[in-house]
């Protein structure tokens, strides 16, 4: 069921689509997602939700570019195993056409509206669709850092016909409901994950906060009362349990990532 | 590239002090690219990313947690394994020197399923030796 708008009409309620049971299902699971404590529940949550969207396979991207040699991609793979496999033994993230629309975009869109932009770009839209994305939808997940993290969930079925324009707008607006939630839940992981490797001290995240204000070793000795080259030292620490190449590069990753 | 202008003040720890600037340090903008490294850095980058030589040992499984983590001779890719009620969660870590690190987290139901994700599993050929490792730890989760 579609809703119409001609000119000046007032959409009327009972024109609206209404929610199917696994509509509803989904909009319980949600906000569990959002919140899951552990991996497993968030997984197990998402397969839950590809099924109450009606699709057979879903996969969910959070890519962060931490510096300039370093990008981390997360993902949830709710789907044919053997995809996932491929995805990675043939390092099809370099030519992710669902990834490149979502970087750009933020709208949801059908796969079959996809237009790729290389031939590596159309060998992955045909090898995904022998993998249960024959059609599909690509919901993009932004942030508040544009380009720099940003979230991508493909739903798909084997069914040609089943995602396609005309599908109806529900699909839409719960595809980008949940791509928003995993996309909260990942982003949340990743920070625990980081805060734990990286086991940043109080005063470490003060240094940081300093670097965010723009001050010199020169300033901050002489806030902490300490020499320049003492603080040169703790950000030669700071940067190693970073993994970053300077003190404007943690930086950078301690805001992507939400530790300030 | 562009840069954020900050305040010239800021409150510290201790909110009596005022530190007052005179030059600020350029910061990056969030939302753009990161800036590229300069040669020599980037050099010494790439030695300090590059996995410590391969001594011919086994690499040692850890246990933290109720997860087991199996690593490849060169630490490039990384299972993370965790039995649960709900299935067998296996996390896959692939590392590279520089460039992308993709994290793929996966729940197997039932054996067949996991041992058809095996078969093309890119380290069967790899590394043998974790990939058998894989396998066993994975069964034995599965069935139990």
């Amino acid at each position: 069921m579609q809703r119409s708008l001609h000119n000046g009409d007032t959409p009327s309620l009972s024109a609206e689509p209404r929610l199917t049971d696994e509509d509803a299902r989904l909009l319980e699971i949600l906000p569990l997602i959002g919140d899951a404590d552990t991996t497993e529940t968030a997984v197990t949550l998402f397969r839950e939700a590809v099924v109450s969207l009606g699709a057979d396979a879903g996969v969910f991207m959070s890519c962060l570019s931490d510096d300039a040699t370093r990008t981390s991609l997360g993902s949830l793979w709710a789907c044919d195993p053997v995809w996932a496999a491929e995805y990675a033994s043939r390092r099809l993230f370099s030519h992710d056409p669902w990834l490149r629309y979502a970087t750009h975009e933020s709208e949801p869109i059908f796969t079959g509206a996809l237009r790729p932009a290389s031939a590596e770009e159309e060998a992955f839209l045909a090898t995904a669709a022998t993998h249960g994305f024959a059609s599909g939808v690509i919901a993009p997940a932004p942030s508040g850092v544009g380009t720099s993290r940003v979230g991508m969930l493909c739903i798909g079925s084997q069914n040609a016909q089943r995602f396609i324009d005309g599908t109806g707008a529900i699909v839409r607006v719960l595809a980008r409901a949940l791509a928003m939630e995993l996309h909260r839940w990942l982003q949340h992981s990743m920070r625990k994950e980081l805060l734990l490797k990286a086991n940043l001290t109080d005063a470490e995240l003060e240094l940081l906060r300093h670097e965010a204000a723009g001050h010199s070793s020169k300033v901050i000795g002489a806030t902490l009362k300490v020499e320049p080259t003492t603080i040169d030292c703790r950000f030669q620490r700071l940067n190693a349990k970073l993994d970053a190449p300077d003190r404007r590069t943690a930086l950078r990753i301690a805001r992507l990532y939400g530790l300030l | 590239m562009s840069t954020d202008l900050n305040p010239i003040t800021v409150a510290t720890s201790h909110p009596a002090i005022i530190v007052e600037t005179l030059s600020r340090r350029r910061i990056d903008r969030i939302d753009e690219p990161a800036r590229p490294l300069g040669a020599k850095r980037a050099a010494l980058q790439i030695r300090r990313k590059r996995p410590a030589a391969r001594t011919g040992r086994l690499k040692v499984p850890s246990m933290e947690s109720g997860a087991l983590t199996l690593s490849s001779q060169d630490e490039t890719v990384a299972f993370t394994l965790r039995a649960t009620a709900l299935g067998l969660v296996i996390e896959r870590t692939q590392r590279q020197v520089l460039g992308i690190r993709l994290v793929q987290v996966l729940v197997f139901t039932d054996q067949p399923t996991f041992d058809r994700w095996c078969e093309f599993e890119p380290m069967r050929f790899e590394d043998a030796l974790l990939y058998s490792h894989l396998r066993r730890e994975g069964h034995a989760a599965l069935t139990t």
